[in-house]
């Protein structure tokens, strides 16, 4: 028998091995397109699904559409009188209810005074399931103003440990962060360049750390400024405004969500009223009579 | 004239009771007297005159004030109960919103609106008169009846000449 010849032998081995590489190619073929539906686009990437934080207060969830997108910052606005505090202590209040981790971090009011408000609308924070996991911390201006040098010898290099603008207690790790208020921080800074970096730190502190945050600046009655200096409503992802409008020898409170980065909301000034035992209730449909001036 | 005013009410949605100053009290009582026969759950908001005296009044007029929720504009402050809410002033004219739009929601038939000449001495003309239109689109869209007071002495007045245009009839009473 005569062995075929060498370029025959080669010819064989060629298509064997091309019928082989057809074969896998095809099965490799069947195996990504399984893995892949056809509908979705060859640069697909999963989506991040955005939470969104509800301050179960009446009709106030209802101007906030959604919900606050988790993570933002918030500035809390207004005057004397205009309900700031006790929306923070409801909202936080209610995410606790829900098994949030809240701190308030309070500068003016103690932590008895402030426990003793929330019990005044019956809010009983000693009856919540997660005791340990509602804290108030009563700060001074003093904490900041250490901060602040420890920060600045950070920068410059003789300190090596990190520091936050915030003191968090130690091993406690909140959804959601009331500062009450930062009017009370910027008084403890006598430049306006070194308080604006801290600001700034102070906001990139808390989107990094993903936390919820509520601002309370206090205001003029009816302003046009909503923070201690103007940067702060910029640095934030949304501003409320709390009113306590005078007309004549009564007063009437209204609310409004001046801007929500990243959710929609309504866009109007509506009623607000504090009930005894309630707390605050927010009316989406009712206008306030008179002008806001 | 009790035809007078069950046929205003029968026919129309929003009216408002055009009242001498002479025998105001008089005609408004034989009003509230007519919309008790025909409704059993009725708001009355007062700006004239106190909660306390018009209890004694229907008592002694024999109108049964068990259908009637009173929103008191008038005392200037008291404690809420089933049948009566108080109001600071009568220049709270959102909380008078807010309390009414309540109350809308919970089977009440017809509103009485005691008067749009004191909202007068109170607010100003075009507060007043967002005020009735707010009112009053609440409650058409609710589709209930409303009866506002005024003193005819006042039927000149801007505020009257423009809420004319959303009431269904304005009845010299």
């Amino acid at each position: 028998m005569v062995a075929p010849p060498r370029h025959a032998k080669v010819k064989k081995g060629m298509k064997k091995r091309a019928a082989t590489s057809r074969t896998s190619m095809k099965t490799r073929v069947r195996k990504i397109t399984k893995r892949r539906p056809r509908s979705v686009p060859k640069n697909f990437q999963k989506k991040k699904i955005q939470e969104y934080v509800k301050t179960g207060i009446e009709g106030l969830d209802q101007l906030l559409d959604k919900g606050i997108p988790r993570g933002s910052s918030v500035i809390i606005a207004g005057g004397a009188g205009s309900g700031k505090t006790i929306m923070c202590l409801q909202t936080i209040y209610n995410a606790a209810k829900d098994g949030k981790k809240v701190l308030y971090m309070s500068f003016e009011e103690t932590e008895e005074r402030l426990l003793d408000h929330m019990k005044a609308f019956g809010w009983d924070v000693a009856k919540l399931p997660n005791r340990k996991d509602f804290v108030v911390k009563m700060c001074s201006i003093y904490d900041i103003t250490r901060l602040l040098e420890a920060m600045m010898a950070k920068a410059e290099g003789d300190l090596m440990i990190d520091i936050n603008p915030i003191m968090i207690p130690k091993g406690f790790k909140p959804d959601i962060v009331v500062i009450d208020s930062v009017t009370a921080i910027a008084s403890a800074f006598q430049g306006k360049d070194t308080y604006r970096s801290y600001i700034e730190n102070l906001f990139r502190y808390l989107q990094r750390e993903g936390v919820t945050s509520f601002m309370i600046t206090e205001t003029e009655e009816v302003p046009t400024v909503f923070s201690p200096t103007g940067v702060e409503e910029f640095l934030a992802d949304g501003v409320i405004v709390l009113y306590s409008l005078r007309k004549g020898d009564i007063r009437q409170n209204a609310i409004e969500v001046l801007k929500l980065r990243g959710a929609s909301h309504m866009k109007k000034v509506v009623a607000m009223r504090v009930v005894s035992g309630v707390g605050i209730e927010v009316y989406p449909e009712q206008e306030v009579f008179g002008d806001i001036k | 004239m009790p035809s007078k005013i069950l046929s205003a009410i029968r026919e129309n949605q929003i009216i408002v009771f055009e009242i001498s100053k002479k025998n105001y009290i008089e005609k408004t009582y034989e009003i509230i007297a007519e919309v008790s026969n025909k409704h059993d759950n009725i708001c009355y908001v007062t700006l004239n005159r106190p909660y306390q005296t018009m209890l004694k009044d229907f008592a002694a007029k024999k109108i049964d004030s068990g259908k009637f929720t009173f929103i008191d504009a008038v005392s200037g402050g008291g404690k809420n109960s089933p049948g009566v809410i108080f109001v600071q002033s009568p220049k709270s004219l959102t909380d008078i919103s807010i309390d009414m739009s309540n109350l809308l929601g919970k089977k009440t038939e017809s509103f009485i609106f005691d008067s749009l000449s004191t909202l007068l001495i109170y607010s100003d003309s075009m507060t007043s008169i967002k005020f009735v239109h707010s009112i009053v689109s609440k409650i058409r869209a609710a589709s209930k009846k409303c009866i506002f007071m005024s003193l005819k002495e006042d039927s000149g007045t801007d505020m009257m000449k423009d809420i004319n245009m959303f009431v269904d009839k304005i009845v010299p009473y």
